[in-house]
């Protein structure tokens, strides 16, 4: 049965306004927390998740960035350098074609062999300086930047057994780097006696066709990036450091090279 | 009948709890809301203070990378002079580790051989450590000393691999024994004849 207006007394309208204001505000309040929950709380949420990502990541950083600096302030550059120019005399950054040709002469020397010829192909040389050529081109070098690269130099020689084995003994302390990578030995070597011990071994001289690898390495061309971890010197390389004084730069008395002409011109196609 | 007489009813009293009774409700449902708001605010505060205080630590951290960035750029020439150091006393150690001691190796083959024979050829090859020997000797019984010196070496692991490519004898009596000794690699093999 319908109820008229008309049937409802004041104190029933009251009872029915106050139970509707009664909705008013935790609906209000709902909607609120619900628009606002969507559009400011989550993505704050998200923010403060993704911030702290952030955090952690830059604080690794930070880490990583600081203990590299401690460990380059700690290093002795003076040091560093006096190591590198040893290193730099074993395993040049150029091409040593200059010093393993001075060095050859003081081992035929040392030796007492007798070099019946040499050939060396060394490919382009460095014009300018190792540091100019490294940046320039290369690709160019067999093993690149901070790898082995080899020029292959083909000897003979003729000597006695004895010799033979002073020159292997000299080669493999010579600096920088030479290696033997084969040889073809011919002659009569041993006898009952081993008479090499006694420094005549045989008797007839040997003669040795001796195939090296003279090496060399371009320097690495960069660093590593600004927030890498530096890499640190390990034990093997540190054994490595500290057998660089077996080697021997056999300087001599080098290559006698002539003192430059100067031509008074430039262009020496051109008529004064 | 008087009026006065009857007992007095009151109508409005049963209305009135009613409402009083709505009214309680109203209060609660109020103060509820308001407190889920009050709660809600305060998470809301305490997101947004939480947001900032992460910002700045952030901020903070960065500057830190920024300033440490800076002094490494200026360590620049010392971390490049110490990377240079560390490659080339790599590649020492590579070269340390792999070459083969050549004067040794070809004393030992030497010594090893029994007296009476001799060597007329060595050709050797460092890529697969192989010696290609000739070898000769006036009579048998140094040719019998030579197998057994073999076997010996191979024993001992001084050679990987020997082999015996022929055994012959000359018109003037001389024997030949073309053989082949390969080097074991360094961290040493079982050898075979």
């Amino acid at each position: 049965m319908a109820l008229s207006n008309s049937n409802l007394s004041a104190a029933d309208i009251e009872m029915m306004k106050v139970s509707w204001r009664t909705w008013v505000f935790p609906v209000i309040v709902f909607i609120f927390i619900a628009a606002s929950a969507v559009l400011v709380l989550y993505p704050q949420y998200q923010e403060i998740q993704t911030k702290r990502t952030e955090l952690k990541a830059a604080e690794t950083t930070l880490a990583v960035l600081k203990e590299k600096r401690q460990f380059l302030e700690a290093l002795n550059e003076d040091q560093l350098k006096d190591q590198r120019a040893r290193l730099e005399t074993i395993i040049p950054s150029s091409k040593p074609v200059y010093s393993f040709v001075t060095a050859l002469t003081e081992l035929s020397k040392q030796s007492e062999i007798i070099i019946e010829s040499y050939t060396l192909k060394p490919g382009e040389l460095a014009t300018e300086s190792a540091e100019a050529e490294e940046t320039a081109a290369p690709q160019e070098v067999e093993g690149g930047p901070g790898q082995f690269s080899t020029i292959p130099i083909e000897i003979e020689v003729t000597s006695k057994f004895s010799q033979l084995v002073h020159l292997f003994e000299l080669i493999e302390k010579m600096s920088p780097l030479v290696e033997v990578n084969g040889y073809d030995l011919t002659g009569e070597l041993g006898s009952a006696q081993k008479l090499w011990e006694l420094g005549n071994l045989t008797s007839e001289d040997l003669k040795t066709a001796l195939i090296l690898n003279l090496y060399w390495s371009l320097r690495p061309v960069q660093i590593s990036a600004i927030d890498q971890p530096i890499v640190k010197i390990s034990s093997r390389e540190e054994a490595a450091m500290a057998k660089m004084d077996q080697f021997e730069e056999f300087l001599g008395d080098g290559i006698a090279i002539p003192p430059q002409v100067d031509y008074q011109r430039e262009n020496i196609f051109t008529l004064p | 009948m008087s009026q006065t007489n009857l007992p007095a009813v009151n109508l409005l009293k049963d209305r009135k709890r009613r409402i009083r009774r709505q009214q309680v409700i109203f209060a609660k449902v109020q103060l509820m809301a308001g407190v889920i708001l009050a709660i809600y605010i305060a998470i809301l505060g305490i997101l947004l203070s939480v947001r900032l205080l992460v910002s700045r630590n952030l901020a903070s951290v960065e500057d830190s990378i920024s300033d440490e960035k800076l002094t490494l750029s200026q360590l620049k020439p010392v971390e490049s002079l110490y990377t240079v150091v560390v490659n080339k006393a790599s590649l020492l150690a590579d070269y340390l580790e792999a070459r083969a001691e050549q004067r040794n190796n070809l004393v030992n083959l030497y010594e090893k051989l029994p007296e009476e024979v001799l060597i007329t050829k060595v050709t050797y090859e460092d890529q697969d450590r192989t010696y290609e020997t000739d070898l000769i000797t006036q009579d048998m019984y140094s040719v019998l000393d030579l197998l057994n010196m073999m076997e010996a070496s191979i024993e001992d692991k001084s050679y990987r691999v020997i082999q015996i490519d022929g055994l012959g004898r000359d018109k003037d009596g001389t024997y030949i024994v073309p053989a082949i000794f390969q080097l074991g690699t360094n961290t040493g093999e079982n050898g075979t004849i």
